[in-house]
């Protein structure tokens, strides 16, 4: 059965259409907007390895020639690799001693918790600085590979995921519907809960299918235009996480990153079911999916700054587990009782509540399901 | 097997499409009769266990059919009114899919398949994608996945809907072939579908089923009210506007009549026999008589 399901999954024309629009885009985006080369690549490998202290004084040395130059009519390759690598390398001893602030306070702000008696507050300082005294940006090499297939998880594999996610699933059972084969399968013995499970499993096998389709698309793009190099630097090298208190490398981080991107995507995937079950018409369908998927990202994009609660509330949606950067970026905690529990942990568990729950009501709403 | 209906009603808002129907079903043929609209579409889908009675009991040998569930669906062939398929499916890929959804394996399928496709006279289009076939081939793929289980209760509705005279006539020697031991229900609203094959008919009117017996006693139940006239083409319109007319048969000095009444329509109106024409005549065009 699972098998038929995959079938009627993958004879969707939609899908293939979306695909060849979608990457032929995507690629066209990313060949016209390569950010390094292989000057950069080069500069970047004389000065790679750990961070030195001769090191960080040769860059801040470097920085103010180039600051004195800065008048005359633009950077050559050459230069404006220099000055990358001297200015990562002078952040990378920022966010350090920062950092190492940071431990300092979060002991400081344990001890006076814990005359306060506030056992909670005690805990989330002392996880905060656990976390930040581990993290190590004490180390240079060239990461654009690293930095762009990162930031590929967050915008383009939110949107290829979502979109061929809705194009592929939305249909699975308003579909049935619409044909009339609905008939048939209300009213065959492996019809019901059998069809449903085979449904949900292809589903399941799909989304992942989707990911590793484009993860495939993202590595092979970055290995061609970058290179290799910088898979074992700290994330914080990368813009959007310089203040994480993660320690990971951007390989241990990516890996993680498809991990939740997955199970997000899984729970979606088994929330689709329930909608295509639920809905009248597949294009009802599919536009409740889409709203479901669309509105974390509008809402987000308006009034992200404006409320708090909000935007709290918007960072447990499926959506954002999906796109799974915000869990990572800050010291944030959801705290139970008197202990701290870190954002991707609590992502972990929405997505797995969702999904059973999106399975138990799909199973459920089968069994009792009528013609309309 | 016996089926039983305990007053089952289905209502949509205010509209009572099935309304309080008790009968039993045991082997053999049955033909549902009715107008357009008198619910037996609804009663069928809820012995097909696709829709829900609003109130009301459908047993199987005193087992309530969706507490059996999973268990009754796998005696049962259902031909719904519309067909679904896809259309980019093949028809033997169809037939393997409800096949699989039957829970046959995968070999006896595509023996039960053959067997059937030669049945209905599809072999020549196995490999043809149903969207391509007419309205009345469409209709014999599904009569062929109705029968994939060789289900021990059949429901049919409307079957001959879009075929020709001799795919009726095939269609109509096919269900007496199969209809030993087994429960076969078949709704129409041609009369000449069911008239040697059924056991009994069920008349359906307004959601109710008004009357159940063999066709043999429905029709000597009418046969009072049955006469044949003899008028000339003149006479014609206004014996319609008074009378249920039947057939009209135009031989050497005018128009044979048959006209459904109570009264004597005319002086020289004679007693004919009864046929299943007349019966649904009968049922079914009542708002037209005097
Ligand atoms: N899903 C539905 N919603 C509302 N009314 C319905 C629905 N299905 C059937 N009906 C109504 O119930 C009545 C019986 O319809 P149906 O069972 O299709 O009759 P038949 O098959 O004898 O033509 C009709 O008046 C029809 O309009
Ligand atoms: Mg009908």
């Amino acid at each position: 059965m699972i098998r038929w399901e995959l079938i009627k999954i993958f004879k969707q024309k939609s899908l293939y259409f979306a695909g060849i629009f979608m990457f032929g885009w995507l690629t066209l985006v990313s060949l016209t907007n390569v950010w390094d080369n292989d000057v950069t690549r080069d500069v970047y490998r004389e000065w790679q390895g750990p961070i030195t202290q001769e090191k960080i004084e040769r860059a801040d040395k470097l920085r103010a020639e180039l600051e004195n130059q800065h008048s005359e009519n633009g950077y050559d390759d050459k230069t404006s690799a220099l000055a990358g690598v001297s200015n990562d390398i002078t952040l990378a001893h920022t966010i350090q001693l920062q950092n190492q602030q940071l431990a300092a306070d979060y002991t400081q702000l344990s001890k006076q918790a814990e005359q306060k008696g506030d056992q909670l507050e005690k805990n989330r300082m002392d996880l905060a600085k656990d976390m930040y005294s581990n993290v190590k940006v004490d180390k240079i090499s060239y990461y654009a590979a690293p930095r762009e297939a990162i930031d590929f998880v967050n915008v383009f594999g939110l949107i290829l995921t979502g979109l061929f996610l809705i194009i592929g699933l939305s249909g699975i059972y308003s579909n049935e519907h619409a044909t009339g084969v609905e008939n048939y399968i209300l009213s065959t013995k492996n019809g019901r809960q059998v069809t449903m499970k085979a449904k949900l499993i292809a589903s399941f096998i799909f989304t992942i299918i989707v990911v590793v389709v484009w993860e495939a698309y993202n590595l092979l793009m970055k290995t061609a235009l970058y290179g290799t190099d910088g898979w074992d630097l700290p994330i914080q090298f990368a813009y959007k996480y310089q203040a994480s208190p993660f320690s990971l490398t951007f390989f241990e981080y990516h890996l993680i990153q498809l991990g939740l991107h997955l199970l997000a995507a899984l729970a979606f995937a088994g929330v689709i079911v329930v909608i295509s079950t639920l809905a009248k018409s597949s294009v009802l369908s599919f536009f409740l999916s889409g709203l479901l998927y669309g509105v974390p990202i509008v809402a987000q994009s308006i009034m992200s700054v404006d409320i708090r609660w909000v935007d709290r509330l918007l960072t447990f949606t499926l959506t954002n587990i999906m796109k799974v950067e915000a869990l990572y970026m800050n010291f944030i905690t959801v705290n139970i009782s008197n202990y701290p529990i870190l954002l991707p942990y609590v992502g972990v568990v929405v997505c797995m509540v969702t999904l059973v729950i999106a399975v138990f009501l799909s199973m459920s709403l089968i069994k009792r399901k009528q013609i309309a | 097997m016996k089926l039983t209906l305990e007053n089952v009603t289905k209502t949509f808002g205010d509209k009572r499409a099935v309304d309080g129907v008790s009968t039993e079903l045991t082997n053999g043929v049955y033909g549902f009769l009715g107008a357009n609209g008198s619910g037996k579409t609804t009663l069928m889908r809820m012995l097909a266990t696709v829709s829900t009675p609003t109130s009301g009991r459908i047993t199987l040998n005193g087992n309530d059919i969706f507490q059996l569930g999973d268990s009754y669906r796998d005696l049962l062939g259902y031909l719904p009114q519309h067909i679904g398929y896809y259309k980019h499916f093949t028809v033997e890929k169809f037939l393997f899919y409800i096949a699989s959804l039957k829970g046959m394996d995968k070999h006896g399928a595509k023996q039960r398949i053959t067997e059937l496709l030669d049945r209905v006279n599809l072999t020549e289009k196995t490999k043809v994608k149903i969207g391509k076939l007419s309205g009345g081939m469409k209709q014999r793929v599904g009569i062929a996945q109705a029968l994939l289980n060789d289900p021990k209760i059949l429901i049919v509705d409307e079957p001959t809907a879009g075929l020709d005279p001799k795919e009726r006539i095939r269609f109509r020697n096919l269900l007496s072939e199969i209809a030993q031991d087994r429960i076969v229900l078949l709704s129409t609203h041609i009369v000449s579908d069911i008239e040697y094959i059924a056991k009994e008919i069920l008349i359906m009117k307004n959601g109710r089923l008004i009357e159940k017996n063999t066709p043999q006693k429905l029709m000597e139940g009418i046969q009072q009210q049955v006469w044949k006239v003899q008028v000339n083409d003149r006479e014609v319109a206004s014996y319609q506007s008074s009378y249920k007319v039947g057939n009209m048969v135009r031989g050497s000095n005018g128009v044979e009549l048959r006209i459904i009444s109570e009264r004597k329509p005319a002086g020289d109106a004679d007693h004919t026999p009864v046929n299943l024409e007349d019966l649904y005549l009968y049922y079914f065009d009542k708002e037209a008589g005097a």
